[in-house]
Order: C-alpha cells, then sequence, then structure tokens
C-alpha cells in the first residue's frame, strides 16, 4: 500500500484548486501512478466543469426591477413610515373615542363585514379568557402535548382529518381548540399560548361565499388578522399587531395560491 | 468601513444571489422571496457584517439561514394544509420547460443541501473554509457532504455505470 496515499478530502481539494503548490505536485505525481484515482478525480473535473457551464446560463433570468438595491431601500423606508402613520392614525382614532368617533367607526366596520371577521370577534372572547378559554385541552386525557385527541375530536367534527400546525420554532405552544358554530357551518378555533401568556390563534370554517384565492391581511384595535380561503375552507391566523412574532407566524403558513 | 452597502455591489452580485435562491428552492416565488429578504436583511444590518468575510460570502450566508430557518418552520405547517390539498399542485414552473440539459436536470434532482454545496465550492468558487462559515457547518462535515454530493450527482449522471466510492481513510 502506498503511504503517501492522499484521503479523500485531499482528493477533493485537488478538484477544487484548494491544495497549496507542494501537494498540488505531490498529487500530480500519486494520480500518475494510480489510474483508478485519476479516473475519479478526472469525473469529477468533469462534473464540475459541465455544472459550471451549465449553471452559468442559469444567471441570466431577465431583470427584476424590485429586486433593485433603490427598489428595495424605497420599500423598507416606506415600510417605516406606513408603521409610524398607522401608529398616528391610532393615535387620532383614540382621541376621537371620546366623542362617539370609535363608535361610529365600529358601526361602519359593522356594516362592512370584513372577510373572516368571526375569526377576529373569536379571538376577542376567547384569547382574553382567561378561565375557559378553550374546550378541548391536548393533554385532556393525560396525553402528550402533541395535540393528537385534539385532532381526532376536530377531524371528527370538520368532517376532515387535520393535523396541527407546530409553532414551537416562535414559543407558542398549543393551547387548544374550541369549536363555534357561524353561518357558514362549524368552525375551529385553535389557540397557542408563549410563556408570558399571549396568544395567537389559528381560525378555520367551511366558507362557500367568498371566492377561493381571496386572501389579505387586515390590523384593527391592535389585532392583526391574515386570513385566506382555500378549497371550500376560510383560513385566519389572529395575533397581536404589536408582536413581530405574528407576521412571522402569519408568512409561515401557506396562503392562497 | 463604509457607512452602507453600495447598490453598485449589490447589483452585481444581484445574478449570483438570485441563481442561488432558485436552486436552493426550486420554485420561482418562492426564490423570490429569498432574494427580496436576502436583500432587506443585508440592507438593514450591514452594521453586523464581518468585515473579513467577502460580500459575496456574506450575502450567501444570510440567504442560507433564511432558506433553511424557512424550511424548518413551514415544514410543519405545510403537512398540515396538505391534509386540505385537494389536488397536488404540481402545476410545471416554466423553468422546468426550459431544463433541456441533462445536467441540469440532474443538479436539480439533488437535495437542498447538495445543490448549495456544490455550486458554492465548483461553481462559485467558495473556500472550503468560507463554505463551511457560510453553511453554519464543521470544515469536516463540509468535506463528507461534498463527497456524497459529488457522488450523488455522479450516480444521476451516469447512472449505475458510476464507479464504487472510495472509502474513507479513517
Amino acid at each position: 500500500m502506498n503511504t503517501m496515499r492522499p484521503s479523500e478530502d485531499e482528493l477533493h481539494a485537488y478538484v477544487d484548486q484548494q491544495l497549496d503548490p507542494q501537494r498540488r505536485a505531490a498529487m500530480e505525481s500519486f494520480l500518475a501512478a494510480s489510474p483508478e484515482d485519476a479516473a475519479r478525480v478526472a469525473a469529477w473535473r468533469r462534473d464540475a466543469d459541465a455544472l459550471r457551464t451549465a449553471l452559468a446560463g442559469t444567471m441570466s433570468l431577465p431583470m427584476n426591477p424590485a429586486f433593485d438595491p433603490a427598489a428595495i431601500r424605497r420599500r423598507m423606508r416606506m415600510r417605516t413610515t406606513r408603521r409610524w402613520s398607522m401608529a398616528a392614525s391610532f393615535v387620532l382614532v383614540m382621541g376621537l373615542s371620546g366623542m362617539g368617533g370609535w363608535f361610529a367607526h365600529n358601526t361602519v366596520m359593522n356594516r362592512a363585514a370584513p372577510p373572516m371577521q368571526d375569526a377576529v370577534d373569536a379571538y376577542r372572547v376567547f384569547a382574553t379568557d382567561s378561565v375557559h378559554p378553550v374546550e378541548w385541552r391536548p393533554d385532556a386525557n393525560g396525553g402528550s402535548d402533541s395535540g393528537g385527541d385534539l385532532q381526532t375530536w376536530l377531524g371528527a367534527r370538520l368532517g376532515r382529518p387535520m393535523s396541527l400546525p407546530d409553532l414551537g420554532a416562535y414559543g407558542f405552544k398549543l393551547m387548544g381548540g374550541r369549536l363555534l358554530s357561524t353561518d357558514d357551518g362549524p368552525a375551529a378555533l385553535i389557540l397557542y399560548e408563549d410563556a408570558a401568556g399571549q396568544r395567537v390563534s389559528f381560525y378555520l370554517r367551511p366558507s362557500s361565499r367568498t371566492a377561493p384565492g381571496t386572501q389579505g391581511q387586515r390590523t384593527d384595535k391592535g389585532l392583526q388578522t391574515r386570513y385566506w380561503f382555500r378549497n371550500g375552507y376560510g383560513f385566519a391566523v389572529v395575533g397581536r399587531s404589536s408582536d413581530p412574532r405574528t407576521t412571522e407566524i402569519q408568512d409561515a403558513f401557506p396562503s392562497a395560491t | 468601513m463604509q457607512a452602507t452597502i453600495s447598490d453598485e455591489e449589490l447589483r452585481e452580485l444581484l445574478p449570483r444571489l438570485r441563481r442561488f435562491a432558485q436552486w436552493l428552492t426550486r420554485e420561482p416565488s418562492s426564490a423570490d422571496d429569498l432574494v427580496q429578504n436576502c436583500l432587506e436583511r443585508a440592507l438593514s444590518r450591514w452594521q453586523s457584517r464581518d468585515p473579513q468575510a467577502s460580500l459575496r460570502a456574506w450575502l450567501f450566508t444570510i440567504m442560507y439561514r433564511q432558506f433553511v430557518d424557512s424550511r424548518r418552520r413551514s415544514n410543519r405547517i405545510q403537512r398540515f394544509f396538505e391534509r386540505f390539498q385537494e389536488e397536488p399542485e404540481l402545476a410545471p414552473s416554466a423553468e422546468d420547460a426550459v431544463i433541456a440539459n441533462a445536467s441540469l436536470e440532474a443538479f436539480g434532482q439533488l437535495s437542498p443541501d447538495h445543490r448549495a454545496i456544490l455550486l458554492m465550492v465548483t461553481v462559485e468558487g467558495f473556500s472550503y473554509q468560507e463554505t463551511a462559515d457560510t453553511l453554519g457547518l464543521p470544515l469536516g462535515t463540509v468535506m463528507s457532504r461534498l463527497s456524497r454530493a459529488r457522488s450523488a450527482y455522479r450516480a444521476l449522471t451516469e447512472g449505475e455505470a458510476s464507479p464504487a466510492p472510495l472509502r474513507r481513510i479513517k
């Protein structure tokens, strides 16, 4: 056995031109005497060349003006401005409320009945309830907190099997759920809670009146709602607008496409 | 150190970033999101950049971390939604139609991790150390992953005809 035999790592480093000149010279004499390794190295090199050539062609995507750094900077500035103006209008609304403005605002909101308003209402009623926010807890039968029982229970009532999204990555644990009745049929409200007691809800119900593909987001009275409609269901994720994780969680849900 | 990233430098690297995103996600709209998020983060986190690392390596690092994070987060949620999917959304992407090239076809069949490492090492010419930093892996793992990626690519382009992989010398 040749004691000078290079390691596999060195063979790769040779292909990738990451050997220092001395080792490279040693490698070349080794390969000259070892046709089997030389063939392997040559094949890797051919693959690398082929990939470089082929992938060079995939760099010529049509120019997308949205990616221009100047456009990105502008968008980031606008978002900051919008956040400020939203804060300003909130202050304005709070000021008006003393004069009945808030009431008028509410009436208008009710008449318009924005999509998935029931999800927002359900959050307001149950997510703030400290005594009995959910009627079913994942550990109700002494099980783990995987939500298995809850899923079976909801699956049976909604007429579809389902497994619940895991929001552990955001610090939210599955708290439980409850069923509500709506004009469109049974709705499921699933609540998640973090260590500080903040709650995020995931809500779904059948939907026949709203066109599939409809989606949107709104912020109202401190709650940020993202909703979408797909396959005969309406979905909503509701959380506090002051918590940056709300947007992150909402982004993690695949919305209507 | 400059006060901010120069737009010129970014524009120059943009095609490479888009290519990386495209091959990480294999999905045009996710790739676009990834590019956008990466640029936003780069522009807002400019101060935290390690001045030793090249701008390109830094941007690739941001992009790769975002890709891994979003994949980790959305996996379980995606699985949930598959239950509500009446039929699989297997719309052929425009990209698939363009791929007539056998090299690209094989490349597309690799796992995202293998695509990332081959693209970085063989196409972008990152050093092993830069690759390790970008992927957040020890050097040894980079080497073994590179070796596996090369074998996988070999197997896809040559089918059964590829020679048995050489054992690593311990």
